[in-house]
């Protein structure tokens, strides 16, 4: 009696748990798009960033306005500050999803610690045709958990750019594309759960 | 149900999950739930996981993701072993507050790259959600710059395993780079040296004090002494000695060698050294790190001396580095040489090469340590002992030691290989080695000689000459303490006179054969050469080659043909080589080159040896050289030869007596063929005595002088 209560209340805490889980992919995903067309015009600016440092504008017609090099520099370094920060406010939504999805596993692993006696070891494996066991689904749980977490460590690295490595970021939205190809079993992986489990019945 | 499961490699999903795949029925049988910790002994390691069912709930199988293991280069061991369940071990899971950690990152180059803050929480993440124990290495797989972490500490340190969570802090102790950490661990073998501890701590002290003390240097407002010199005789162990105290202080030992250095482009040596000294300055900022120059006489000769331009200005360039303009690195440099003098002087000056260590052929008691640390290792039998075999070999250098402990092993396991016993090395052993190996300093040139060993019962009569040969040359030798102890003086040199064909010179190979003594014999032909001054070089070396390999007994065979006396007319050559005899026999000091340890003596009832004993035992030890002279004609030498405290004691042997023909015939082994009486008394009528009366006389005469005075 017990045990059905135990795997019960662990079974509901699982399904909430994806429900959670399957908003805060659409979130993750809805951030990473919206980053992509400011990775790209990071790139861009940085790109004239560089030619403007390597051009001669003495020998030129533009020789008669006054520092014109440096005014042009300015104001790119300037659209390029602004980029940076749109960047970071997609961070930060990264980083939420992030803690949440380590708040939520955490919290599933806790009942089943609380609950694993009583469930037994059998009832943990037990897999039917219309839901896999217990076992499969915290699995998945911990590899969702770590691939969030590396994704975010990542692309926040890759972020840190300075002026003097301008050449890096103009690399950096095939970097940052790389990312999602990499981790595309991952991707898959989180696809397969969530097709699975809309098809499911508790 | 079988206990024994097969090792599978681990499938690629697992990869840095430190999951273990179990099935059920192992699961339940080591009590184990989902995603608890279990620590797998294996032979190359233990590995700690988690506990997960395989995902086709098949029994009889494991798998592991070796992310966090002991080994601390851990190779994938997929082989197809069998692993039983008793192996598997059940932990508890403690919650940690704080861990400590060591961080590798890939190469030095990264680790300038990479910010604290990015390694900080590279590490964070690789700990996060993961099971440590101490002494555990987690490896990093991909591409990230940590390349693994070795896990110091952690705290609660209570018996289970330590889980990293959102709260603990996580502290990295030290960073350093994968090159530093596989040199640290290939060094698995640690080599020992005996014999030289107060070298070796002297080096010691040089490479850890501003390792472990930048503090007090800094306020002392000096710079520690980074130079060593190691002087000493080949063989030795002054390289030897360099490794084991770099291996022991955990140092980066980067070498040079001079044929190394020379390149064929002219400035191409100078290029080189230069390389080498910024390499060994890169590493020296991660670490200590030590260079150690080997036969540097070879490198820095004496400017000046040869006209020779490219290498004074390799020279130079040494100077420079170790104490120029642009020198500011924290290495500690030490040198190795057999020739000092041949080094320019401007080397040996402090600030460069403040500190000089003489290192020297090793006494007894240093032979014996030696002996004992190179024989711990072999299969010996008992009746082997270190002393005995220090004892036997007189004048040898740790590479000989060695040398004849190889031998010996090789001789056990030829034996081993043709009688099938087991292979244990005996005594027999040994001395067929020492016999095979010899020194090192004997075997340049002059004065080895090889002779049958003469018993002393071989030699027929003479009993009262065979007393005081035995009472003037083995007891010194043998026991220097106890004519301390009488306070007497030792005598020095023994000088054998008497009509030619008298059993001298087998007097002295019995007396060779009786005591365990390097032997060394000098004739004229050896020390007159056409050279000027050659002779007298020789003769030096004769005695420095004696004195190197103590106790030693010199003989100047008919040494009336080398040393004429001073009085004559004189070839210049004769009164050259007498001035070096007098002063080798009787002349002022030590040779700070030639310095070796003090044996210590101990007195009777224990006493410990106090400051001016010690020095007297040290001369002792100098003093342990015996001439032995021959000559027919001790007229003709100079009187400041046979003065007591040079060659003092005169021993005449006397032509043989009656009983003394008889012995000796007897000896002679012709007990095959029967000889009679009658041919004896035939043969002695036609032969005649080589001596006259008149030449007896004189001899009586001298013999009766010398008795008297």
């Amino acid at each position: 009696m017990s045990e059905k209560v135990s795997s019960g209340s662990l079974v509901q805490s699982l399904r909430r748990c994806f429900d959670v889980l399957e908003q805060q992919q659409k979130e993750w995903k809805f951030a990473i798009q919206e980053c992509d067309p400011l990775v790209t015009t990071l790139s861009n600016l940085s790109d004239q960033l560089q030619a403007c440092q390597k051009v001669n504008l003495q020998n030129g017609p533009l020789s008669e306005f006054p520092d014109l090099q440096d005014r042009l520099q300015y104001k790119l370094k300037a659209a390029m500050e602004v980029t940076l920060e749109k960047l970071n406010d997609k961070l930060s939504i990264l980083q939420k999803v992030r803690d949440a999805v380590s708040l939520l596993v955490g919290s599933v692993f806790y009942v089943y610690e609380v609950n694993a006696d009583n469930i037994g070891l059998e009832g943990s494996l037990s897999r039917t045709a219309h839901s896999p066991s217990i076992a499969d689904m915290l699995e998945w749980l911990q590899d969702i958990e770590k691939h969030y977490r590396n994704q975010y460590l990542v692309r926040k690295l890759l972020l840190q750019v300075r002026y003097d490595q301008l050449s890096e970021i103009k690399n950096l939205p095939q970097h940052w594309n790389r990312l999602d190809d990499k981790s595309s079993s991952k991707q898959l992986v989180e696809g397969i759960i969530f097709n699975f489990f809309l098809n499911f019945i508790f | 149900m079988e206990t024994d499961l097969k090792l599978l490699p681990p499938s690629t999903e697992d990869q840095g999950t430190q999951r273990c795949r179990l099935g059920p029925k192992a699961m339940s049988l080591l009590g184990v739930k989902i995603g608890y910790p279990v620590v797998i002994s294996l032979p190359g390691g233990s590995y700690l996981c988690t506990a997960w069912p395989r995902r086709d709930l098949c029994d009889g199988y494991l798998q592991l993701d070796a992310m966090c293991s002991t080994t601390q280069l851990p190779n994938s061991n997929s082989k197809n072993s069998s692993v039983s369940v008793t192996r598997l071990k059940h932990l508890m899971s403690v919650k940690l507050r704080k861990v400590t950690v060591k961080v590798v990152l890939r190469d030095l180059e990264v680790k300038q790259r990479t910010s604290s803050w990015t390694v900080h929480e590279l590490v964070k993440d690789v700990l996060r959600n993961l099971y440590v124990l101490p002494q555990y290495t987690v490896t990093v797989t991909g591409d990230s710059p940590v390349v693994n972490l070795v896990v110091l500490g952690m705290d609660p340190l209570e018996n289970g395993a330590g889980l990293v969570t959102a709260k603990t802090t996580v502290h990295i102790e030290e960073t350093t780079t994968l090159e530093w950490q596989r040199h640290t661990l290939q060094d698995a073998e640690r080599c020992v040296v005996a014999g030289i501890d107060d070298i070796c701590a002297s080096l010691r002290e040089m490479i850890n004090l501003p390792l472990h003390y930048p503090e007090t240097m800094s306020k002392l407002g000096l710079s520690c002494p980074k130079g060593l010199l190691l002087v000493g005789p080949p063989g030795v162990g002054k390289t030897l000695l360099v490794r084991a105290v770099a291996r022991e202080a955990g140092a980066h030992l980067v070498s040079i060698s001079g044929p190394a250095i020379h390149g064929s482009r002219p400035g191409e040596g100078e290029e080189n050294l230069r390389n080498i000294f910024e390499k060994a300055g890169g590493i020296s900022r991660s670490g200590p790190c030590l260079l150690f120059i080997d036969e540097i006489d070879s490198l820095c000769p004496k400017r000046g001396a040869s006209e020779n331009a490219p290498e004074n200005r390799i020279v130079a360039q040494l100077l420079t580095l170790m104490d120029g303009i642009h020198s500011d690195h924290q290495m500690a440099i030490v040198a190795a040489t057999n020739r000092p003098d041949a080094l320019d002087p401007a080397l040996r000056r402090p600030g460069r090469f403040d500190r000089e260590v003489v290192i020297g052929v090793p006494t007894l008691a240093q032979r014996k340590a030696i002996l004992e640390v190179l024989t711990s290792n072999m299969p010996v039998c008992d009746d082997v002992s270190a002393a005995e075999m220090a004892d036997m070999t007189v004048g040898y250098v740790g590479a000989d030691l060695t040398a004849m402990c190889r031998e010996a092993a090789m001789q056990a396991v030829l034996q081993a290989h043709q009688d099938g016993a087991d292979g244990r090395i005996s005594k027999a052993h040994f001395y067929e080695a020492f016999r095979k190996i010899r020194p090192s300093s004997a075997r340049s040139g002059v004065g080895q000689v090889e002779f049958k060993p003469v018993q002393w019962e071989q030699i027929g009569g003479l009993d009262d000459v065979k007393m005081h040969l035995k009472q003037s040359i083995e007891w010194p030798l043998k026991y220097p303490d106890a004519f301390i102890r009488m306070g007497l003086t030792l005598p020095k040199g023994v000088l054998l006179y008497g009509p030619p064909g008298c059993a001298k010179t087998t007097l002295v190979k019995a007396v060779a054969t009786g005591c365990h003594c390097s032997f060394l014999s000098v004739s004229g032909a050896d020390l007159f050469s056409p050279f000027v001054g050659d002779s007298e070089k020789t003769l030096a070396q004769i005695f420095r080659q004696a004195r190197a390999s103590t106790p030693a007994i010199v003989f100047l065979d008919e040494i009336d043909a080398i040393i004429g006396s001073r009085s004559d007319h004189g070839s210049g050559v004769q009164e050259r080589i007498l001035s070096v005899l007098l002063n080798e026999l009787d002349g002022v000091g030590l040779k700070t080159i030639e310095r070796r340890a003090c044996d210590k003596v101990l007195l009777e009832g224990g006493h410990g040896v106090d400051q001016d004993d010690k020095l007297e035992f040290q001369e002792v030890v100098n003093k342990s050289v015996m001439i032995v002279a021959a000559t027919n004609r001790p007229d003709v030498l100079d009187n400041a030869l046979m003065r007591p405290g040079r060659l003092d004691k005169l021993l005449y042997v006397p032509p043989p007596d009656e009983k003394a023909a008889l012995l000796s015939l007897h000896t002679s082994g012709l007990q095959a063929t029967s000889v009679k009486m009658e041919h004896f008394q035939k043969s002695l009528q036609s032969m005649k005595p080589s001596l006259t009366v008149q030449d007896l006389e004189v001899y009586e005469k001298l013999c009766g002088k010398s008795r008297k005075g």
